[in-house]
């Protein structure tokens, strides 16, 4: 527990001193209120802010002097491994935490499948976001930001298949989700999410575990 | 009934690279201290790296610790402490901070590690630093930084990067005479602390040679490596002449050779500039590079290679 507090000050401390590295974070906060409709701007703020602080926690930290300090000097032992859960788990808490509370302002009852599908995507996302800085690095952030303006554009070309694939948009789908209108039941949005945090997991664990 | 003494530290069947020669199987035993010596461009440096479980060799194994397991392994790594005057942290970190850290990542409760941590402090005279940060340590200080945070998981073997400051040389002499094992890596004699009993000579394949501190000494002893330049020049051919000349190259008009008996090569060198009145318009000295060390002893031959893992080592 030590370490995953004192791996969640130094991932705070370093992105709070390189403000630069806020652009991204920025520019996909400004995306939803510029490019995304009127009526769904709440709801993607929502998607938005489970991915914000991984972003703003997680960009450049992997070959950062802290990580690479903190990993040095634990290596020997064998709690090596709570830095790297603490490097996913934490973005994904406090994502978690930011989007409950927006989620509030937009539904007063939000669906439960929301409270299952969020937290799994939050932890998706962290883990993804960790594989594509690692083997990535701008080219990867270049394709969530054309991601992320192309789920928020409307009309979106095949729009019910894009809707299941786009896992960021998935929490938004959820609290928008109107069977009745002919647009996806809300459980599969849940099965979804459940698919692309193995999908995730995996990679995660294939790519970067592996190779550390 | 006595026990036979434990090996921490193994270095088998290692080459450096596909086609490069075999580097020869040196083991360490438990509460000895050894050392490899090699120049820069050697393969002590390497060697030591495999040792600390830094990487794997291309071909062959080092295993470590009391259950021999690969020095890259989470059990190897965990028996293994690395020493060096550099002392890779977050930034702005403090010494105790990093003591405590090391401590804690090695699954220490908070009161248990703040037990040690004052431990590792008090025992290697840390108490006036724990609050500087350690990229303001001076090269001693952060040696002893090092070495407690290498000494937070219990190692049963440390392997030090020389030179060593000589604060630290009695607590690794203490580490050793408890049944632990020191493995350091220098690049001249000099460097390597009293205490040493064997030293593995490395050039760039490997281990080429294992031979006790003593030996390399009385070598060693005396002798000196010679820069000499005569006005006018002299031809090589007379420099030959010199008994127990080794290593002789001659570039520019500078001759420079390594010599066991320094004395009688200087007087040797002035009596031949007398008699070919010449002038001895330079002349240095300096001590012998590890690379010019291994020519000093006879030339190899097969028959004489060690073979034994434990050459040299007391107790077998």
């Amino acid at each position: 527990m030590q370490l995953i507090i004192l791996t969640a000050m130094l991932m705070w401390e370093r992105a709070i001193n390189l403000k630069s590295r806020l652009w991204l974070s920025v520019l996909l906060l400004a995306g939803v209120f510029v490019v995304a409709p009127k009526e769904e701007m709440l709801l993607q703020l929502v998607s938005c802010s489970l991915m914000i602080p991984a972003i703003f926690l997680l960009t450049d930290w992997n070959g950062s002097a802290a990580r690479t300090g903190l990993l040095e000097l634990i290596k020997r032992g064998d709690k090596a491994g709570m830095v790297r859960i603490a490097e996913w788990l934490v973005p994904s808490l406090a994502g978690m935490l930011i989007s409950s509370i927006i989620v509030f302002t937009v539904s007063s009852h939000p669906p439960w499948q929301f409270w299952a599908s969020a937290p799994l995507n939050a932890v998706s996302f962290s883990l993804i976001f960790l594989v594509t800085e690692k083997y990535l690095k701008y080219a990867g952030r270049t394709l969530l930001v054309l991601l992320w303006l192309f789920q928020l554009s409307e009309p979106r070309p095949l729009g019910k298949i894009i809707d299941i694939l786009m896992f960021t948009n998935y929490p938004a789908a959820v609290l928008a989700a109107d069977p009745a209108s002919g647009s996806h039941h809300p459980d599969s949005f849940v099965l979804a999410s459940l698919v692309t945090v193995f999908i995730a997991a995996g990679a995660y664990t294939l790519l970067l575990r592996r190779k550390s | 009934m006595k026990q036979p003494p434990k090996v921490l530290l193994k270095y088998l069947g290692i080459s450096l690279g596909k086609g490069l020669p075999l580097s020869i199987d040196f083991a360490v035993l438990a509460g000895a201290m050894a050392a490899l010596l090699g120049e820069k461009d050697s393969a002590a440096h390497t060697l030591a790296r495999y040792a600390a479980g830094f990487s794997s060799p291309p071909a062959g194994k080092v295993v470590t610790g009391a259950e021999m397991a690969l020095a890259t392994s989470r059990q190897g790594r965990s028996s293994t402490g690395y020493i060096s005057d550099t002392i890779e942290a977050p930034p702005g970190m403090t010494v105790k901070g990093c003591i405590s850290l090391a401590v804690t990542g090695f699954g220490k409760s908070r009161s248990e590690a703040a037990h040690l941590t004052n431990e590792l402090i008090g025992w290697l005279d840390l108490a006036s630093l724990t609050g500087t940060q350690v990229d303001k340590l001076e090269s001693s200080e952060a040696q002893r930084t090092s070495m407690a945070i290498a000494m937070a998981t219990n190692p049963k073997l440390l392997i030090v990067e020389c030179p060593v400051h000589d604060s630290l040389h009695a607590k690794l002499k203490e580490f050793s005479e408890v049944g632990n094992t020191v493995l350091f890596r220098a690049s001249s004699l000099g460097q390597i602390p009293y205490g040493v009993e064997r030293i593995a000579l490395c050039d760039k394949n490997g281990i080429c040679r294992i031979v006790r501190h003593s030996e390399l000494a009385a070598i060693s002893l005396g002798g000196a490596e010679i820069t000499v330049s005569f006005y006018p020049s002299l031809p090589r051919k007379q420099l030959e002449n010199i008994e127990g000349i080794k290593n002789l190259v001659h570039t520019n008009g500078l001759y420079k050779f390594t010599h066991a008996d320094t004395v009688h090569a200087i007087t040797k060198l002035m009596l031949m500039a007398r008699a070919n009145s010449r002038a001895v318009i330079e002349l240095q000295l300096s001590p012998i590079p590890p690379g010019s060390l291994l020519k000093m002893f006879n030339p190899p031959d097969e028959s004489q290679i060690p073979v034994d893992l434990f050459h040299g080592e007391e107790g077998f």
